[in-house]
């Protein structure tokens, strides 16, 4: 309203000059700020502005950033009366001390756009000429055969009001992978080393993505189609031949036996599990789907799987009470046993009312709170969506605005917890009054809305979470199923084809989209049926990979032409001890046949090698809670530490049995590595280690043989 | 052969002739204009990075932390020295950093022109081709007599009548304005945003400036009065509240009690405290006799931008960001204590922007609001009732002043219009306070 009548009355001011129409404010002189950083969160775009000026970050609120200009402290930025000596336009040149620094000189371009736009009345503009509908750009991927040649960016803005722009210079571009490809402020693109890097193209909230893909420049590569166990490889493969990365090979039975168990049940085979398997002559496809499938239907499965779920949804006494944790736990592992197509779970999540002792996916509620957390939560976990910078602002890469922010906040507004009949119980219900999600800027009574697809999907005021739940995990959602789908690829893979799996967005860009389509598709194919992915997933050739690399793929971390080897996580690794060694180590409150991976929640063996592995303490629903780093103080403990030093002496233990059998020392040595490592030893190494016991205390000299496995990297890895 | 040798000879000659006829370099435009595009954003008096300050070539001279200017501002620029400046930076050309050298070289002279030649030029009236943003408007006590600040100028006008005359002055913005009580002074604060501040003293009826004081590096807000005439008291972006005796044209005292810019200034009725508001949230209240700093008068709540004071008592009002205007008195009725409002007398309606004008009339019963939208609003200063909207405002309102006669209230701001609106809101007439050019092909060229 007011900047209408200032358009008005600023037009007529400045008609006398000029017969053009004016240069408007958002359009010509918003993207001048936003290129020259004046807007980025270091500098006047940061929550308290910088030196008394104040700017939205990134130019989201350009209404906010002209009232800043031309009225803030009694309009001390503009000079109507000598354009040039407004502050605005000194301040950027040097014309005065600034401590930004010289953005433009005063015989620049913008510095000349910047004084006759305030010659012309200094005017705001019509918001919809300066709406961006779509960017285009050229080239719209970038392939070179080698690192050295650069290649010039073409961006063409298209507007709300039909028109169109060549905004080259004014687009913001940077590189996900600069040591790939480095993008210059003019849109150049310079391609420095083989790799694979996406460069984002930004003008006025709309984002475009440029693939850019160097090759080795390396000649004599020579695809060998090593064949496909099923689609996943197809795409996959197709993705390597394109790159000119050679896949490694598939790994051997003992290698597979290793990553699959502990992938499928969180425990490594026992030696005579991978005798058997390795003996077994059946043809290596039908031999490994038939051990997926035995793996799977092993309880163990539902407990590793039980892990991550309880992870996800923090399970934990500190937040659900002690009972509820364990009601939590329960249905997490009912669902998880069940195989509950993945939809029903969530739904049973988000619609949950009532006790969270009696029905215990109400727990959901139990750990989130409120109503922001509980949309923050839900979004990130189950699409993929971080939310939380539009909390504050408009997101300043992604669609998000702020009023989407709290609109998919209001489904939550009513959901509230009281106390149950015992102090613990908490009782999920829905307020009746005083639940209205304001907005922070104006206080604006802020009504459920979904993020998109509204036509399609009703909001029903008495139910709210119901209404939400139906839109989250409809197959119509193009971020439910391919969030879980990428979420389950990169537990397997060790990466996601989108990564971090829980940061979905189009500046974020997928490493290979068509298989992330392809395994998105098969998942609701089968209707959310989470083991049906999990088994594809296994079976595919890209899976049983070796971890090993060849000439061709050293290089390679994101196309899956080799395994990654991953950091046993803590559980896995406690129980690995356990497995390999024998012995069992005793907690207070579990029995003493538990696993770590059947621990409820972190209270369990608090403060020990669990922790200091990164089992997390279940206070978000990020994945990133869980470390998987290596550290000094772990490597310390597994070389000095009582957990593996004990285990390996346990008495009871698996060392203590073998030596008062009458085995050789080969036999004895065989036995450790497929313990310990999960293969067999190859002949050299069973020369030393039969050379090694033969020269000294036998027992003791079994004892540091088996420490060395259990401190060896093929023994901390899943590889 | 030898053609080639001649034309070897001949441009190594050629070279040293030009070494030779090179006029030495000039400080005020070749080293001057680089330090200032450069330079000056780290090295300015607010930031002084590694202690040295390069305003001035005194300043340069001086040096800073790392040693005498001139060599070590050299070493710094050409990489000798590290981090190479401009730090994070560009490095500059080599013929930059070969003129500097050579500057030195040659003795390092300052060859700046006195500045008074540009300060006599700047005392020319200003031609407006385009209304000026209208800072402050104040009335001589009897209301005959209506200052309004215009663009390095006053303008002082005989109100309802004809423009008397134009004042000219240094500072490119004046900010605040304010009659002596008996009507004989006019002060003025302002300058020219980032570079310098300026009040002036002027003797209305000579319209002869007596006093001009050029300090600090960025621009003064709030100029007020002591009740009987003899003190001046201003606000500055550099965090500070000065006090200067009127008649003189001499500083009393500097005092740095506020932890961010101060906008507002205004004296209790004995003349023994005075209030300043600023963007540190406080209102606060010190002692005039010694500067000493006795309290807050309000419960920090967000900046503040405004204040006024009660013609008869010790009331304030203020106002900022949250665009809430508050009433206060400045005798706080028991001990403070944490978290202490129990000087608020009233909170008024919020209003659409942050308040940016605050005025109470000379009969104490109405108090003004003017926001950064444009809005301005008329209360009952005793019940906190909306009497009246004064509309028609494009874009902020900067300065309030009610007539003398508390039946008038004049607006101004960012349209460069003074209007005068009854105290019901209804506009009375609108002027453009400034002589406008007919036309404006001036600003083709």
């Amino acid at each position: 309203m007011i900047q209408r009548s200032a358009l008005l009355f600023l037009t007529v001011v400045a008609a006398t000059s000029i017969a053009a129409a004016p240069l408007s404010f958002v359009k010509d002189i918003m993207p001048v700020l936003n290129k020259e950083g004046c807007t980025s969160g270091p500098c006047h775009g940061g929550a308290k502005g910088k030196a008394g000026f104040k700017l939205s970050l990134r130019g989201y609120d350009p209404e906010f950033d002209y009232r800043a200009i031309m009225h803030d402290l009694s309009g001390r930025r503009f000079n109507r009366t000598e354009s040039e000596k407004s502050l605005v336009i000194l301040k950027p040149t040097m014309g005065v001390p600034h401590g930004g620094g010289l953005r433009f000189d005063t015989d620049s371009e913008y510095y000349k756009q910047l004084l006759q736009w305030m010659r012309e009345g200094a005017v705001f503009g019509d918001p919809v000429s300066a709406t961006v509908t779509k960017l285009d750009v050229e080239p719209a991927e970038i392939f070179v055969p080698k690192a050295g040649p650069a290649q010039k960016m073409k961006v063409v803005a298209h507007f709300a009001d039909g028109s169109q722009r060549d905004v080259t210079k004014l687009a913001q571009y940077n590189s996900s992978v600069p040591q790939t490809a480095e993008v210059e402020d003019s849109g150049e693109v310079k391609t420095i080393r083989q790799g694979e890097a996406a460069v984002m193209v930004r003008y006025e909230g709309k984002l475009s993505v440029v693939p850019v893909t160097v090759l080795a420049g390396k000649t004599g590569f020579n695809w060998a189609n090593a064949g496909e166990n099923n689609y996943i490889d197809k795409h996959v493969n197709s993705k390597l031949a394109r790159l000119q990365l050679l896949p490694s090979d598939l790994s051997g039975d003992a290698e597979f036996l290793r990553r699959v168990s502990f992938d499928l049940v969180g425990v490594p085979p026992t030696p005579n599990e991978i005798r058997a398997f390795t003996a077994d002559k059946t043809e290596t496809t039908k031999k490994r789907t038939a051990m997926i499938d035995k793996l799977m239907a092993r309880p163990e499965f539902v407990n590793h799987w039980s892990v991550k779920w309880s992870d996800l949804l923090q399970v934990n006494r500190t937040k659900l009470g002690e009972k509820g944790a364990w009601a939590f736990h329960e249905w997490i592992r009912d669902s998880l046993a069940a195989n509950k197509p993945y939809d029903k779970m969530v739904k049973e999540l988000l619609t949950a009312r009532g006790s969270t002792y009696q029905n215990p996916p109400a727990n959901f509620f139990r750990f989130t709170a409120e109503p922001k957390v509980a949309m923050e939560t839900a979004t990130q976990l189950f699409m993929g969506v971080r939310m939380t910078c539009a909390q504050c602002h408009d997101h300043p890469f992604e669609q998000w605005t702020q009023n989407q922010y709290y609109q998919l906040t209001a489904f939550f507004g009513k959901t509230a917890v009281k106390s149950g009949m015992d102090s613990e119980e908490g009782v999920i219900y829905d307020k009746r009054e005083d639940f209205d999600i304001k907005h922070p800027k104006d206080g604006r009574v802020m009504n459920p809305k979904f993020l998109f697809a509204n036509d399609k999907f009703g909001v029903k005021d008495e139910e709210l979470r119901e209404s939400l739940a139906t839109w989250l995990t409809a197959r119509e959602n193009p971020y439910f199923a391919k969030a879980m789908a990428n979420r389950l690829w990169s537990y397997f893979m060790g990466k996601g084809i989108i990564d971090p799996v829980d940061d979905i967005r189009a500046s974020n860009p997928p490493s290979n989209a068509p298989l992330l389509e392809a395994l998105t598709k098969d998942f609701l194919e089968h209707n959310f049926d989470v083991r049906h992915l999990i088994r594809t997933i296994v079976n595919s050739r890209a899976y049983q990979l070796s971890y090993k690399v060849n000439g061709w793929n050293g290089e390679d971390e994101l196309n899956y032409s080799h395994a990654l080897p991953r950091r046993l996580s803590a559980e896995q690794l406690f129980d690995a001890v356990q497995s390999a060694t024998g012995s069992k180590r005793k907690f207070p409150e579990v029995p003493e046949e538990a696993k770590a991976q059947d621990f409820v929640d972190p209270h369990v063996a608090k403060g020990g090698f669990l922790d200091l592995f990164g089992r997390p303490e279940r206070q978000t629903s990020c994945e990133c809670e869980r470390r998987t780093d290596v550290s000094l103080v772990q490597a310390l403990n597994l070389l000095n530490g009582s957990m593996i030093a004990d285990s390996i002496a346990d008495p009871e233990g698996r060392l203590a049995k073998l030596l008062v059998k009458n085995v050789s020392n080969k036999e004895l040595a065989e036995e450790l590595y497929l313990a310990g490592l999960g293969r067999y030893p190859q002949a050299s190494e069973l020369v030393k280690a039969d050379e090694y016991l033969s020269k000294g205390d036998r027992g003791e000299r079994a004892q540091d043989l088996m420490w060395a496995l259990l401190n060896s990297n093929g023994f901390l890895f899943n590889q | 052969m030898t053609k080639r040798l001649a034309q070897v000879v001949l441009s190594g000659w050629w070279a040293t002739f030009a070494l030779y006829a090179q006029s030495p370099v000039s400080y005020q435009k070749e080293i001057e204009p680089v330090l200032k595009k450069q330079c000056l954003g780290c090295h300015m008096a607010q930031n002084k990075q590694g202690g040295l300050l390069l305003s001035s070539y005194s300043d340069f001279q001086k040096g800073g932390a790392k040693g005498p200017g001139f060599t070590t501002v050299v070493g710094y620029i050409s990489g000798e020295r590290q981090p190479r400046m401009p730090f994070g930076g560009k490095s500059l050309p080599d013929e930059t950093i070969a003129t500097f050298r050579r500057w030195v070289a040659e003795g390092s002279k300052d060859d700046s022109a006195s500045s008074t030649a540009e300060v006599s030029k700047l005392h020319q009236p200003a031609l407006y081709t385009a209304p000026p943003l209208v800072m402050a408007i104040a009335f001589s006590p009897d209301g005959k007599l209506l200052a309004v600040a215009g663009y390095r100028e006053i303008l002082l006008h005989e109100y309802g009548g004809k423009l008397l005359a134009r004042l000219p002055g240094i500072a490119m913005r004046i900010h605040s304005l304010a009659f002596s009580p008996d009507g004989k002074r006019l002060a003025a604060v302002g300058g020219d945003p980032s570079e310098r501040g300026e009040m002036q003293i002027w003797d209305v009826a000579s319209r002869r400036q007596t006093a001009s004081i050029v300090t600090s590096n960025d621009t003064f807000f709030g100029v007020s009065f002591s009740p009987d005439g003899t003190k001046i008291a201003f606000a500055g972006a550099d965090k500070s509240v000065r006090l200067y005796d009127a008649e003189t044209g001499k500083e009393i005292r500097k005092m740095d009690h506020h932890e961010e810019w101060v906008f507002g200034t205004v004296f209790g009725i004995d003349g023994k405290r005075l209030v300043s508001v600023s963007r540190d949230r406080a209102a606060k209240l010190t002692e005039v006799d010694t500067g000493r700093f006795i309290e807050n008068v309000n419960l920090l709540r967000e900046p503040l931008t405004a204040v006024t004071r009660h013609p008869k008592k010790d009331w304030i009002a203020v106002g900022g960001a949250e665009r809430i205007p508050y009433l206060y008195k400045l005798d706080r009725p028991r001990a403070m204590r944490i978290a202490d409002d129990s000087t608020l007398i009233r909170k008024f309606e919020k209003q659409d922007g942050p308040i940016l004008a605050l005025a109470i009339s000379p009969d104490g019963q109405l108090l003004a609001v003017g926001s950064e939208v444009g809005d301005v609003r008329i209360y009952n200063l005793e019940t906190g009732e909306l009497k009246g909207k004064c509309t028609g405002h494009v874009g902020g309102i900067y300065t309030l002043v009610f007539h003398p006669s508390s039946k008038e209230l004049l607006t101004a701001g960012f349209d460069g219009m003074v209007r005068s609106y009854d105290v019901s809101g209804n506009l009375l007439k609108a002027f453009a306070p400034v002589p406008l050019e007919k036309t404006a092909v001036a600003r083709n060229d």
